[in-house]
């Protein structure tokens, strides 16, 4: 028989705050953690829409690597011990066999534009070369496996949005597949610096604000819909094959049962109900659970008008006449997109939501769009005490799909 | 401001180096600073005085004094 996977412990260092409870409450009471705010340089200052975490971080990092570490990784160092803490796996050694399985879409963005500012702006080749540890996209795994002592695999994946989940995903794998017994999962992402920012504007995927409230600018499959908001944050799990959590007494927070993932190999940057939905799939069948089993699903939905419809799509194409019946809602309209980080904080809660059968909204719905057919849990949040199984779906530029299902422990 | 000033400022802030640690005859070593340490130190201090310190005149570095001398030297340069 299969080894079980289960979720042990939960670490969230993102836009509504750190703690997964506190952080859990306000998404399910449909608190939005986006404002306006001033960024940009001093000449090129600008009020945008970000989703940024609160949470001095810079002040939690102690000891001599810290000169070693752009924001990507403190995120990640905290969110990641915070995760280790909660499954009271912080005495030494306890992860001395285990993996890390991290996603990052773009690594420490902020070094890499000072030191392109450094080149051009003083036209010197002189560049720090503390912006080649602390720029790779793989810093957060490498500051973790040594602040954690963590001695196993340690792999970054990089598939743009689909990151973290796909980070998620692979950790499970390898457990089930008993190449190890425990491992990190998650993901971390800073990338609010403006060069990012404005590269992100110009696609013409952000959200425009909403003049009156600008912390409800961000409205998946609403009629209305002008697109995402920009977010930064990192979510850590620990995952654990269950009979050995089971015999330590671990608290349980929810199994990880299916992991589906599938490549559209179409566009770049259009999304593929087809492929999407052959991700979808085939998370119920590696479960070997009916997809009529699950009740919630965490859409990817970053509330443009393509991305929306085609989701909406893949999962009508999966649930057929059910779709009408199953909740399916955007927790983005709140937390923003937080790219590589987004799965594995939409992971955290999904395993909330099925552990205390609180599902949370889509936020700032006005109008529902008709080509959006589905139960998307208008404001507030609702509670279903039947729900057993719940879903994430991450969707990636590039056409990478990845598709997580939790069930109730 | 002085250049040990300077220098202990950093070291204490940036690098959360103990003040009582810092003394002009304390090698870089010592404080705890590995090669990309000091250069990373270097570069913050050039851009705190506007200076230039050479990469081989970096390397020559070994106690926090050498440090100190060096930046006063490439400071006189500077103003003179």
């Amino acid at each position: 028989m299969d080894r079980r996977v289960v979720v042990t412990g939960i670490g969230v260092v993102v836009p509504h705050g750190r703690g997964i409870d506190p952080v859990f409450d306000a998404v399910h009471r449909g608190c939005s953690a986006i404002d306006l705010v001033e960024t940009g340089s001093a000449e090129l200052a600008t009020l945008e829409l970000l989703a940024r975490c609160p949470v001095d971080v810079a002040t939690e990092v102690t000891g001599p690597r810290r000169i070693l570490m752009d924001r990507v990784s403190m995120l990640a160092a905290v969110a990641g011990r915070d995760a280790v803490s909660d499954a009271g796996l912080d005495g030494p050694g306890e992860l001395a066999d285990a993996g890390l399985f991290v996603g990052c879409a773009i690594g420490g963005a902020e070094a890499i534009q000072a030191a392109h500012e450094r080149y051009v702006g003083r036209r010197t080749r002189r560049i720090r070369p503390t912006s080649v540890p602390m720029g790779m996209p793989s810093a957060p795994t490498a500051h973790l496996g040594i602040d954690l002592g963590i001695r196993g695999p340690a792999v970054t994946f990089s598939v743009a949005c689909s990151s973290s989940s796909i980070a998620v995903g692979e950790g499970a794998l390898a457990i089930r597949h008993g190449r190890i017994d425990r491992a990190l999962v998650g993901g971390s992402e800073a990338m609010l610096n403006d060069v990012s920012v404005a590269a992100w504007q110009s696609m013409g995927v952000l959200a425009a604000s909403d003049p009156e409230e600008p912390a409800a600018s961000c409205r998946p499959f609403d009629a209305g819909r002008t697109g995402f908001v920009l977010g930064e944050g990192a979510a850590f799990l620990v995952l654990e094959e269950r009979e050995s959590a089971l015999a330590r007494g671990a608290p349980i927070r929810a199994e990880i049962v299916g992991y589906g993932t599938s490549n559209d190999a179409v566009s770049l940057t259009d999304p593929d109900a087809e492929g999407q939905a052959r991700a979808i799939r085939a998370a119920p069948h590696d479960a070997g659970v009916a997809p009529e089993s699950i009740g919630y699903v965490n859409a990817h939905a970053t509330a443009t008008e393509v991305g929306d419809v085609a989701e909406v799509e893949a999962i009508r194409a999966v649930f057929g006449i059910r779709a009408g019946r199953l909740a399916v809602s955007s927790t983005k309209s709140m937390h923003g997109h937080l790219i590589g980080a987004a799965g594995a904080l939409e992971a955290a809660l999904t395993i909330e939501a099925v552990r205390t059968g609180r599902i949370p909204p889509t936020a700032n719905l006005r109008a529902k769009d008709p080509a959006c057919d589905v139960d998307v849990v208008p404001d507030p949040g609702r509670t279903d005490a039947e729900l057993e199984f719940a879903l994430s779906n991450s969707f990636a530029f590039g056409g990478s799909n990845a598709a997580l299902l939790f069930r109730k422990p | 401001m002085s250049s040990f000033d300077a220098i202990r400022d950093l070291l204490v802030e940036k690098f959360q180096i103990s003040a009582d640690e810092i003394r002009l005859e304390a090698t870089l070593e010592d404080l705890g600073l590995d090669s990309l340490s000091v250069v990373e130190l270097l570069f913050d201090l050039e851009d705190l005085f506007g200076i230039e310190l050479p990469q081989e005149e970096a390397q020559g570095l070994v106690t926090l004094g050498d440090a100190v001398e060096a930046v006063d030297r490439r400071r006189r340069q500077a103003d003179g």
